[in-house]
C-alpha cells in the first residue's frame, strides 16, 4: 500500500477555517450511463475565498460546476448557494451566481458591447444599470477600447476575457471558473489571474477549476483535489501539499528515443517500484521516502539506459501530491508506474 | 411579463444574428428573389390562361376563371413564384432550426440557462425566432418580386398574406419538429437543402398535380407546401377567406404538431 | 516525392475527407430519393400516352339565357346533351355530365367538378369555366375544338357520332400530345393544334432537342446526377479554403510542396470526387430505374471532362472568395443551385420555354445534361465531340481565370 494512501480522505471540515460558506456542495453522486462522474463530492466555500478544484482531464470538475450551476441534476446530492438549494430553487440560486464556462460561450458575430448587453437582458438587468456595468465589466477585462470590435477579431486572450467578463454580469456573490485560461498567453492569463484575486478580495466567493497547478498555488486558499469522481484530497494548500510528506521529485529530460520505445519504458517501471511518470520531454519519479531513496533510483536508471543528464530533485508540490496519491499525470492523466507498486 | 419580455429579447437577437451573416442573407433573400426573377422572365410571355389571348374566341371556345374575375389569371403568373418562396421559406427555417443546437454547442444555451433562463423559454424564444426570420424573409422576397412585377395583391391582401402568414407559421413548426430529433448540422443542411424541392415538386407548387399518380396526390395531404398552394389558390381562383380557411387550418395543425414533437426531443436537453 | 505523386497524394487525402464527411449517404440517398420522387411525380409529365388517375369531372350546361321555352334554348340543349355525349366517349379522361349553368359554375368554384362548359347559341359558343392551370380544361378545349371545327353549327346528328368515332379511335389525347397539354396548362405552350400565337408560345419542347424523348426516370437520373455531381466536387475544394483557414496549407508549402501541386491536388480531388460520384450513380441508376447511360466511351469521356470543367468552376469560386471554407461553401452551394435551376437538373427543360433553353445552353452543367442525354439515347463520341471540346475549353479558362486571380491576390498581399 502507498504512503499516501492514508490522505485520500478530506481534511478536517470543509468550512472549519472560513467564514459561514456562502456555496455548499453535499455528497454529489452523477452517473453518465455506466461512467461514474461524481462520486460523493463535498467541499464549502465562504465569501472572498477562491477556491480550487484540481484535476486532471475528466476527474469530474466540469460536472461539478455543471450541477453547481444548475446546468445538470444530481443522481444524489444538493449544492446550496447563499442558502439557496440548486435542486429546490434553482432559480434563486441562479441568481447568486456566476458562471464561466470552459468553453468560450459567447457569440463571434457580435461585438464585445453587444455581447455583454445581451446577456445582461437575460439576467434582468434594467438598461440603465445594464450601461453601467457592462462598463465596468469592460474596464475590469481590459476590453473598453475593442467593445465596439467584432469578437471574431478578437485574440484568444481577449475572448477569454470576456468569457470571465460575462459572467461577472448581474454583481454574483459566487462566481465559477470551469478552466478559465486555456489556451492563452501568458498576459492574458496573468490578467485574468488577477482579476480572479480582486474579485475575491471584493468578498465574491470563487470556485476555480483547472488542471495548472501553478494557478492554484498562485491563487486559492483551499483546495479539493479530485478523481474519477472523487475528491482524493481537500483543504488549504499547504495542508494538501504535506500529504507528500518526505517525498521529492526526481526530474530529468527524457533521453532520445526511450520515450518511443514502450518497451523501455514498461521495463524501467517494472524495475523501479515507484510512482513514474513520463511526459513528452521528461521523466519524473516519486521518491516517497525522500532523497535518501535517490542513490538505488539513479542506479536503476543507469542500468536502463537513462542519460542523467540535467537531473534535478525538487520538493512536492501540487503536482506532485497529484502523483503520488494517483499515479497519474494531473496534466493528461497519463498513467504511471504507480499501480506496479501497488 | 418577465419571460415574455425574455422570449421577445431571445428571439429578436436570434433573428439578427441570422441575417448579419451574409451567406444568410444570399441564401435566404438573395437566392430565391434571383430564382423568381428569372421565373418571372418566363411567365412574362406567357401570363393567365393558355385561353386568354390565343385567339381561341375566334375557334368559338372562350375562358373563364371559376369566380369569373381577372383577377385569377394572374394566378398562373404567380403561383411559381410562390412555389419557389415556398422552397426558400422551408429551407431558410429547417436549416436555421438547428441555431439551437449551435448554441448547445457553442456554451451559449448553457450560459443562458445558467443565468436562470428556463429552458421552456429558450424554445419558445427559438421557435419565435424562426417565425421571425420567416417574416423578414417574407417582407424582402414578397416586396422585391411586388416591385418587379409580381402582381401578388390582385386580389387583395388576405389571398397572399394568410397563405404566407400560413406557411411560415408551418415552416417553423416543422422546422421545430425537426430540429428536436436531429441534432446534427450538417443533416439538418441536407434536410433544409433537399427536402422543401422534393415537397414542392409533390405538393403542385410548379405543375398541377394532376400529373402525379393516385398515390402521390394521396400524399400531397400530408405535405405542408401542398396546403400553402392551395390556400394561396383559395384566395386568387375560388372563393377567398372561405376556401382558404380549411387549408390555413391545416397549414396551423402543422406549426402546433411540429412544435408539440420538437418541444418533447428538446425537453431532453433540459436539466 | 514528384510534383505528380504530391498532386495525387493531396487529392486522396481531400477525398478521403469528403468521404468521411457523410458524403455517401447525402451523395448517394438524396440525389437518389430525389430521383425517385420527381421521376414518379412527373412520369405523366414525360408519357407519350398521358391519362389523368381518375376521369376529370365534366359539368355541361346550356347558357343562362338559352334556358327560356323556344326553338333557340331546345337548340342549345340539345347541343348540349350532344357534347356531354361527346365528351363521355373519352371514358378514360373525361366523366361528364349535364347541370345548370349556375350550378355548373357552382361546381368549379366549390371544386366539386374540375371543369364547366356554357354551351350558347351565339358567339362564343362554348364557355369553358376552370382554374386558371387546369390540365382538364387544357385537355378538354382541345377536345372540344376539333368537335366544333368539324361540326359547325349546321352540323347533323349522324355527323357528329361520325367525329365522336373518330375521336375515339384515334385515341384521346392524341399519341405525344400530353406534353403539350401540361404545358399549355402551365401557361408556356399551347395545346396542340391552336392557333398561330398559341404556338408560338410553344415551349422548347420540340422534337429535336436531346430532352424530347427521354422519360422522367432517364430524365432525372442524369439531371440529378449532373447537379450532385457540382455539389461533390465543389465539397472537395471546400476543403483546400479550409486548408488555407487552419494553417494546413502553410504546413503543407513548408513541407516543399509547390503552390501550383497544392492547387492542382486541389482541382485533381474535385474532379474525381465527381466522377466517382458520377460512376456510383450511373450503376445504381441502372439497377434501380433501368436507366441506360448509353455508350460507356462516351460517357466516361464526358463524365471526366465534364468533372474537370465543374472543379475548375469551385476553383474560380474558392479563388475569388477570402479564405473562409464556410464562405466558400455556401457560395458554391448558392451559385450550383442556381446553376441547376437554369441547368435544367430542378426543373425539366421540356417546361421550359424554348428562349429559356437556348440562353442557358451554354452552361457547364447544360452541356452535361444534353450530352449525357445524347449519349443515353444513342450519341457515339463523335455525336458529342462539340460538347467535349466545349467543356474542355470551359476548364481551361476557368482554370486559367482562377490562377490568375490567386496571382493577383498574392501580389497584393491578399
Amino acid at each position: 500500500m502507498s504512503v499516501f494512501s492514508s490522505a485520500t480522505a478530506p481534511m478536517g471540515a470543509a468550512g472549519s477555517r472560513a467564514p459561514a460558506p456562502l456555496v455548499a456542495v453535499d455528497g454529489l453522486r452523477k452517473r453518465f450511463g455506466a461512467t461514474v462522474a461524481l462520486d460523493g463530492v463535498s467541499f464549502a466555500v465562504g465569501p472572498g475565498e477562491i477556491f480550487g478544484l484540481l484535476g486532471p482531464n475528466g476527474a469530474g470538475k466540469s460536472t461539478t460546476l455543471a450541477i453547481m450551476a444548475g446546468l445538470v441534476r444530481p443522481d444524489a446530492g444538493d449544492v446550496h448557494v447563499g442558502g439557496h438549494s440548486i435542486s429546490r430553487e434553482r432559480q434563486q440560486a441562479q441568481r447568486l451566481l456566476g458562471v464561466v464556462p470552459q468553453g468560450l460561450a459567447i457569440y463571434e458575430e457580435y461585438t464585445a458591447w453587444q455581447n455583454l448587453n445581451y446577456f445582461a437582458a437575460l439576467r434582468g438587468i434594467d438598461k440603465p444599470r445594464r450601461r453601467r456595468q457592462i462598463g465596468e465589466i469592460l474596464a475590469i477585462t481590459g476590453l473598453t477600447e475593442v467593445a465596439h470590435r467584432k469578437v471574431a477579431g478578437f485574440s484568444g486572450g481577449m475572448k477569454r476575457r470576456l468569457n470571465i467578463g460575462i459572467g461577472l454580469l448581474g454583481d454574483p456573490k459566487v462566481l465559477l471558473l470551469d478552466e478559465p485560461t486555456v489556451g492563452i498567453d501568458p498576459q492574458s492569463r496573468r490578467h485574468i489571474l488577477d482579476s480572479v484575486r480582486r474579485l475575491a478580495q471584493g468578498g465574491m466567493a470563487v470556485v476555480y477549476t483547472t488542471h495548472y497547478m501553478e494557478e492554484v498555488e498562485y491563487l486559492c486558499s483551499r483546495v479539493a483535489i479530485i478523481d474519477r469522481g472523487r475528491i482524493i484530497a481537500h483543504g488549504p494548500i499547504d495542508e494538501v501539499r504535506a500529504l507528500a510528506g518526505d517525498a521529492v521529485v526526481l526530474r530529468l529530460p527524457s533521453p532520445q528515443g526511450f520515450m518511443d520505445d514502450p518497451g523501455r519504458l514498461a521495463a524501467l517501471r517494472r524495475a523501479l517500484p515507484l510512482p513514474v511518470e513520463a511526459t513528452a520531454g521528461e521523466l519524473r519519479v516519486v521518491l516517497p521516502e525522500g532523497s535518501r531513496q535517490a542513490p538505488e533510483v539513479i542506479g536503476t536508471l543507469q542500468r536502463h539506459g537513462v542519460a542523467l543528464d540535467g537531473m534535478r530533485l525538487e520538493s512536492p508540490n501540487l503536482e506532485t501530491v497529484f502523483l503520488a496519491l494517483t499515479g497519474k499525470a494531473l496534466r493528461d492523466g497519463t498513467e504511471t508506474g504507480k499501480g506496479d507498486v501497488e | 411579463m418577465a419571460s415574455l419580455k425574455r422570449i421577445a429579447w431571445m428571439s429578436t437577437q436570434a433573428a439578427l444574428r441570422t441575417y448579419v451573416a451574409a451567406e444568410s442573407l444570399v441564401w435566404i433573400i438573395g437566392m430565391p428573389i434571383v430564382l423568381s426573377l428569372v421565373l418571372s422572365l418566363w411567365m412574362g410571355g406567357a401570363s393567365g390562361s393558355p385561353w386568354a389571348d390565343a385567339g381561341l374566341s375566334d375557334a368559338g371556345i372562350a375562358y373563364e376563371t371559376p369566380r369569373g374575375d381577372a383577377a385569377a389569371l394572374e394566378y398562373p403568373a404567380m403561383s411559381r413564384v410562390f412555389g419557389v418562396y415556398l422552397i426558400f421559406v422551408f429551407s431558410a427555417l429547417i436549416t436555421r432550426s438547428g441555431a439551437i443546437h449551435e448554441e448547445a454547442r457553442r456554451g451559449t444555451l448553457q450560459r443562458a440557462l445558467a443565468m436562470g433562463v428556463p429552458h421552456w423559454e429558450i424554445v419558445a424564444a427559438h421557435g419565435t425566432g424562426l417565425v421571425l426570420v420567416g417574416l423578414v424573409q417574407a417582407v424582402a422576397f414578397f416586396g422585391v418580386t411586388g416591385l418587379l412585377g409580381t402582381p401578388w395583391l390582385a386580389s387583395g391582401w388576405s389571398a397572399v398574406a394568410l397563405p404566407v402568414a400560413g406557411a411560415i407559421l408551418a415552416a417553423a413548426g416543422v422546422a421545430v419538429g425537426i430540429a428536436g430529433f436531429v441534432r446534427s448540422g450538417p443533416l439538418l443542411q441536407m434536410i433544409g437543402g433537399g427536402g422543401p424541392s422534393m415537397l414542392a415538386m409533390m405538393g403542385g407548387a410548379f405543375f398541377p398535380l394532376d400529373v402525379a399518380p393516385a398515390g402521390v396526390q394521396r400524399l400531397a395531404f400530408l405535405n405542408p407546401v401542398h396546403w400553402a398552394v392551395e390556400a394561396l389558390s383559395g384566395g386568387f381562383v375560388y372563393k377567398g377567406l372561405e376556401s382558404q380557411a380549411a387549408p390555413l387550418a391545416v397549414l396551423l395543425l402543422f406549426a402546433v404538431a411540429g412544435a408539440v414533437i420538437g418541444v418533447q426531443g428538446l425537453r431532453r436537453d433540459e436539466a | 516525392m514528384s510534383a505528380a505523386r504530391q498532386v495525387g497524394a493531396i487529392a486522396v487525402h481531400h477525398l478521403h475527407r469528403v468521404l468521411r464527411g457523410g458524403a455517401p449517404v447525402w451523395l448517394v440517398v438524396i440525389p437518389l430519393a430525389l430521383i425517385y420522387v420527381l421521376g414518379v411525380t412527373m412520369h405523366g409529365f414525360f408519357a407519350a400516352e398521358y391519362a389523368p388517375p381518375e376521369p376529370y369531372r365534366v359539368l355541361v350546361a346550356p347558357a343562362q339565357g338559352a334556358q327560356d321555352a323556344g326553338e333557340r334554348a331546345a337548340a342549345v340543349a340539345q347541343r348540349a346533351v350532344t357534347i356531354v355525349e361527346h365528351v363521355s366517349h373519352a371514358r378514360e379522361y373525361f366523366s361528364a355530365s349535364l347541370a345548370a349553368a349556375e350550378q355548373a359554375r357552382r361546381a368549379v368554384l366549390d371544386r366539386t367538378a374540375d371543369v364547366a362548359v356554357i354551351v350558347s347559341d351565339e358567339e362564343p359558343q362554348l364557355t369553358i369555366v376552370a382554374p386558371p392551370e387546369s390540365i382538364a380544361a387544357a385537355s378538354l378545349a382541345h377536345h372540344l375544338r376539333r368537335f366544333l371545327a368539324a361540326s359547325g353549327s349546321e352540323q347533323s346528328g349522324l355527323e357528329q357520332s361520325g367525329l365522336e368515332q373518330s375521336g375515339s379511335e384515334q385515341g384521346f389525347p392524341p399519341s405525344g400530345a400530353a406534353g403539350r397539354e401540361i404545358q399549355a396548362a402551365a401557361g408556356t405552350a399551347a395545346p396542340a393544334g391552336t392557333a398561330a400565337p398559341a404556338e408560338s408560345m410553344a415551349a422548347g419542347a420540340g422534337t429535336n432537342t436531346p430532352w424530347s424523348g427521354a422519360g422522367a426516370f432517364e430524365y432525372f437520373s442524369i439531371a440529378i446526377t449532373v447537379m450532385f455531381m457540382t455539389f461533390a466536387a465543389h465539397s472537395a475544394m471546400t476543403y483546400s479554403a479550409q486548408d488555407r483557414k487552419t494553417g494546413a496549407y502553410l504546413r503543407i508549402r513548408s513541407m516543399g510542396v509547390s503552390r501550383g501541386t497544392y492547387l492542382a491536388g486541389g482541382v485533381v480531388s474535385a474532379a474525381a470526387i465527381g466522377t466517382a460520384f458520377a460512376l456510383t450513380m450511373a450503376v445504381v441508376t441502372g439497377a434501380l430505374f433501368r436507366v441506360d447511360w448509353g455508350d460507356p466511351v462516351a460517357w466516361f469521356l464526358m463524365t471526366v471532362t465534364g468533372a474537370a470543367s465543374i472543379a475548375a468552376l469551385s476553383f474560380c469560386i474558392m479563388a475569388v472568395l477570402p479564405a473562409n471554407p464556410k464562405t466558400v461553401e455556401s457560395a458554391g452551394g448558392t451559385i450550383y443551385t442556381l446553376l441547376a435551376f437554369l441547368g435544367g437538373s430542378t426543373v425539366p427543360l421540356n417546361i421550359m420555354p424554348d428562349w429559356f433553353a437556348r440562353l442557358f445552353a451554354w452552361l457547364p452543367n447544360r452541356r452535361m445534361l444534353d450530352a449525357f442525354l445524347a449519349i443515353a439515347q444513342g450519341a457515339s463520341v463523335q455525336a458529342v465531340s462539340g460538347d467535349l471540346a466545349a467543356l474542355a475549353g470551359i476548364a481551361a479558362a476557368l482554370l486559367a481565370a482562377g490562377w490568375a486571380v490567386l496571382a493577383v491576390a498574392r501580389k497584393e498581399g491578399v
